[in-house]
């Protein structure tokens, strides 16, 4: 089917701590990527320690027993080296990619953060970090136009004792309140190699690398495996509204669904759904709704890639003539005709073709194909699986994307949020 | 054998690294082309690109060179909107035109046995656009909406006022590149075609291609469709003119009552891209604040906490774009805020080198040129970059000799130049019953308050 995909080879090893590494050699550039993700994310919290997942994440910023406190970027940096990290709801990731001859540098500065971080913690580091996070939640959510839609969301599609209920970034409240044990406690729970994948991709002889790997990683202690995460997945009943006043213009609706978690077939299903849907500009809603009868200044639908379960999310702004309503009613048509209407066909291929072209867009940067296999190697079990994609889009049909549609993403089972132009919330 | 881990283990040998070679060629009309074959993954970047931008725009018309490049691909003389996006998407491949302060750009990305149609299709869009008026109307009115939104974010805002504080109203960089609800009221479809007969000519105009195609079918494709495009009379491009110099501090808050933070931004005019000092710039901006741990950044956020983030950049387009340096700080620290950004820049011009900074900065510069070609995209917008400011065919191949060339005299020049904090421009937009009072002694103070629909004049 895809003669024209590109195959890179896939290795992978199990250390004795439990760490599990992924390699994928591609010299066409000096550089390798090196990525590391614990299993470890948002949803692994309780309802009033939100947000530490990502505080946590910063604190590994700060140094550890070898590394001093701004020397992670520092060093990294002054070899042409680019690195951050990120936190979601189920997984945090840290990364760099550097020139491949700096490779023993990145893993020196990730293993000594993993093994010995504890000891260069210090009340005052995260009193810091603290108030840099809450300065990232003013700057990303409350003092930005619609920057409280997705909270709000999150807190009625899921029920509040479930672990997406509650945002990444965390309640100011809960930021502010972390502890010094609770950086202790988390880093001892969660920061272990059995519960990490770390994944090198580009320039590296794989025996030599992994040897490297063996160094640095393979003395750190593994752990007991971290407790699951439970949630109840029954599903909320009925449609439920919210309307959120903000210092907004346009008004925009968000309209989500829970669907089954990335990974599965229903999953992918509304993946190619979303993408029929909204994707360019020969898409049906974008045509209808933003081309032809200009209600809508723009509108897009996405997964996301969570592991529990995910949602299913279809976004539009009015145009300021429009009223939400009326905006809504006509999103209503086109998700009503993808549950009893097949997709064309060549309104499918359309869409099938361009999900694969931009997957393959993807492979050509190291730090996304890393990612790629390390989420892979978490969520699915097995980095090779990161092609899995494409070859379900070559498969998948019309027909079962409308047997989807109609079983899942049909009212009335799921929440809008709609955002109008007033005064934000104090 | 245990491993040392009490310093930073040495680095390995290094790999070399050049910029890939390309080529030039010219069509006898005078269009360019620059090519970047690499066969590794089956996929092609194709863009075409006209070297003239909203700098030339009439200032009544602000906003032109977006709303018209955004109308490049709703009609041509040859096919409907509707056609041309079912093509590209059929293909799976994706169509962008876009425009900025220097250039016009249609590009295509898919799957590199695509890219003959595709560049039919693009060089069709490029000569022969049609303007539907009802296209325009459409755009025109997306872009009034747009312009009226983006009013409720504090960047946007805090963005535009410093430009206007920084080039006045009179110059083409003294607003947003979105322009105005005035100027985008204004456009006639006349204007627009007017726009098109000067932008797209012969001359200006260059091919970019990157991915698994070869030269040779990019040279026919070209000819092919480009060959019959007849040279114009020859004209000088319109642009920017200097600035004009400002004199003293100014501050301008911009009044959010309820705002939970202040978005500040401290600007004045930089360098051209074309300058010779331009490396030598790039260099101080980057141990200011053009990468993670510059000083502004160790300073406000890791030292200080009173930011997420705090970064310089120096804007470097064909005339003398901004620099400037951009956060979002605690409005009780608002004052704090810009007195360290002062200081920092004070203290930088003060002594600009030699010091260990500069040579990381250099490290930096020169390390992550392999990570920013990564993809078709990269290499695209590195030969655009030849292209737009006329840089020499071999400026990436020579950029580490030129960056390890540049001396402590010439920072020194270039930090008396940019370093200035005499005739900073500074916007804060948060609460100015907080912010004022902080901010009065930096400079000439005024209050603004934007009430009901915002006025974007």
């Amino acid at each position: 089917m895809t003669d024209y995909l590109p195959t890179f080879p896939i290795e992978r090893h199990r250390l004795a701590n439990g760490l599990d590494v992924v390699l994928q050699p591609d010299s066409h550039l000096p550089l390798v990527a090196v990525n590391l993700w614990y299993h470890v994310g948002s949803k692994n919290e309780r309802p009033g320690k939100t947000g530490f997942a990502h505080l946590f994440e910063h604190m590994l910023f700060q140094g550890s027993v070898n590394v001093g406190t701004n020397d992670h970027f520092a060093l990294l940096q002054k070899i042409g080296g680019v690195a951050n990290g990120s936190t979601s709801y189920d997984r945090t990731n840290y990364y760099e990619t550097v020139p491949s001859h700096q490779l023993e540098l990145a893993l020196w500065l990730e293993s000594d953060r993993m093994g010995f971080l504890l000891p260069a913690m210090t009340q005052e580091k995260l009193d810091n970090q603290r108030e840099v996070v809450m300065n990232e939640r003013r700057q990303r959510v409350d003092n930005q136009p619609y920057g409280r839609a997705f909270e709000k969301l999150n807190q009625l599609v899921f029920p509040a004792d479930h672990p997406y209920s509650w945002p990444v970034i965390g309640y100011m409240d809960d930021i502010e309140a972390a502890r010094l044990e609770d950086v202790q406690h988390f880093f001892e729970t969660y920061y272990r190699p059995n519960n990490a994948v770390l994944t090198l991709a580009g320039d590296c002889r794989p025996e030599r690398a992994l040897a490297m790997v063996e160094d640095y990683f393979g003395e750190l202690p593994g752990a007991p495996p971290p407790p699951a995460v439970a949630a109840s997945c029954e599903p909320t009943s009925g449609e439920q509204r919210a309307v959120l006043e903000d210092e907004v213009q346009l008004a925009r609706l968000y309209i989500a669904y829970r669907i089954p978690a990335f990974g599965s077939r229903g999953w992918l299903l509304a993946d190619l759904l979303a993408s029929a849907l909204t994707r360019g500009k020969s898409s049906p809603m974008y045509r209808d709704l933003v081309q032809r009868r200009q209600l809508a200044q723009d509108v897009s639908a996405a997964v996301l890639p969570t592991e529990l379960e995910s949602t299913f999310i279809v976004i539009t702004t009015a145009r300021p003539e429009t009223s939400p309503d009326q905006l809504l009613a006509a999103v209503d048509e086109h998700l009503e005709r993808a549950a009893h209407e097949v997709l064309p066909s060549h309104a499918f291929e359309r869409c099938r073709n361009g999900l694969v072209t931009s997957y393959i867009e993807q492979l050509q940067s190291l730090d996304l194909r890393a990612d790629l296999l390390s989420q892979s190697a978490t969520f699915l079990g097995d980095p090779a699986r990161y092609l899995d994609r494409l070859a379900a889009y070559q498969e998948a049909t019309p027909r079962e994307v409308r047997e989807f549609a109609e079983s899942s993403i049909a009212p009335p089972h799921r929440v809008v949020v709609t955002v109008v132009p007033g005064e934000a919330a104090a | 054998m245990k491993i040392d881990r009490s310093r930073p283990p040495a680095p390995g040998a290094a790999a070399p690294f050049t910029f890939p070679v390309w080529e030039r060629h010219r069509l006898a009309n005078g269009v360019q082309l620059m090519m970047l074959p690499e066969t590794r993954i089956p996929l092609a970047h194709v863009e075409i690109l006209l070297a003239s931008g909203a700098e030339a725009d009439p200032l009544e018309h602000r906003g032109l060179t977006p709303l018209a490049s955004g109308l490049l691909d709703e009609g041509t003389q040859r096919h409907g909107s509707i056609e041309i996006a079912d093509t590209v998407e059929l293909l799976g491949a994706s169509l962008f035109t876009s425009g900025d302060w220097d250039g016009v750009y249609v590009g295509t990305s898919s799957l590199s046995r695509h890219s003959e149609e595709l560049f039919r299709l693009i060089a069709e869009i490029v000569r022969t656009p049609s303007f539907p008026p009802v296209e325009l109307e459409r755009l025109r009115r997306m872009g009034l909406a747009d312009l009226a939104n983006r009013a409720s974010q504090p960047g946007f805002v805090a963005g535009r006022h410093v430009l206007n504080m920084v080039y006045g109203r009179e110059h083409p960089y003294g607003e947003s590149l979105a322009g105005t609800a005035e100027g985008l009221s204004a456009i006639e479809r006349n204007d627009v075609r007017a726009w098109h007969r000067q932008r797209a000519r012969p001359a200006e105009t260059t091919i970019v291609a990157v991915g698994d195609v070869t030269a040779e079918q990019i040279g026919k494709l070209a000819e092919e469709h480009f060959g019959d495009w007849a040279a114009r009379e020859s004209h000088e491009p319109r642009r920017a003119p200097a600035p004009a110099a400002r004199v003293g501090r100014r501050v301008r808050v911009i009044d959010r009552p309820n705002a939970t933070q202040t978005e500040l931004r401290v600007a004045r005019v930089g360098l051209p891209r074309d300058s010779p000092s331009f490396l030598a710039a790039r260099l101080l901006n980057l141990v200011l604040g053009g990468k993670f741990t510059s000083r502004l950044n160790l300073n406000l956020r890791e030292s200080r906490a009173i930011t997420y983030g705090v970064h310089s950049r120096l804007s470097g387009r064909r005339g003398p774009g901004p620099f400037t340096v951009s956060c979002a700080v605690d409005s009780e620290a608002a004052g704090i805020a810009v007195g360290e950004i002062i200081g920092e820049i004070d203290r930088l011009a003060a002594e600009p080198g030699p010091t260990g900074e500069i040579a990381d900065a250099k490290n930096y510069l020169l390390g992550t040129l392999p990570y920013r070609i990564q993809t078709l995209e990269g290499r695209v917008d590195h030969l655009a970059e030849i292209a737009l400011y006329s840089l020499a065919d071999d400026f990436f191949r020579t950029l580490p000799a030129a960056v390890e060339a540049v001396s402590t005299e010439e920072l020194e020049s270039c930090a008396g130049n940019l370093l200035r904090t005499d005739d900073l421009a500074i916007a804060a937009v948060g609460p100015a019953a907080v912010v004022q009072p902080q901010l009065e002694a930096f400079g000439e103070l005024e209050v603004i308050v934007e009430n009901g629909p915002p006025d974007l004049s």
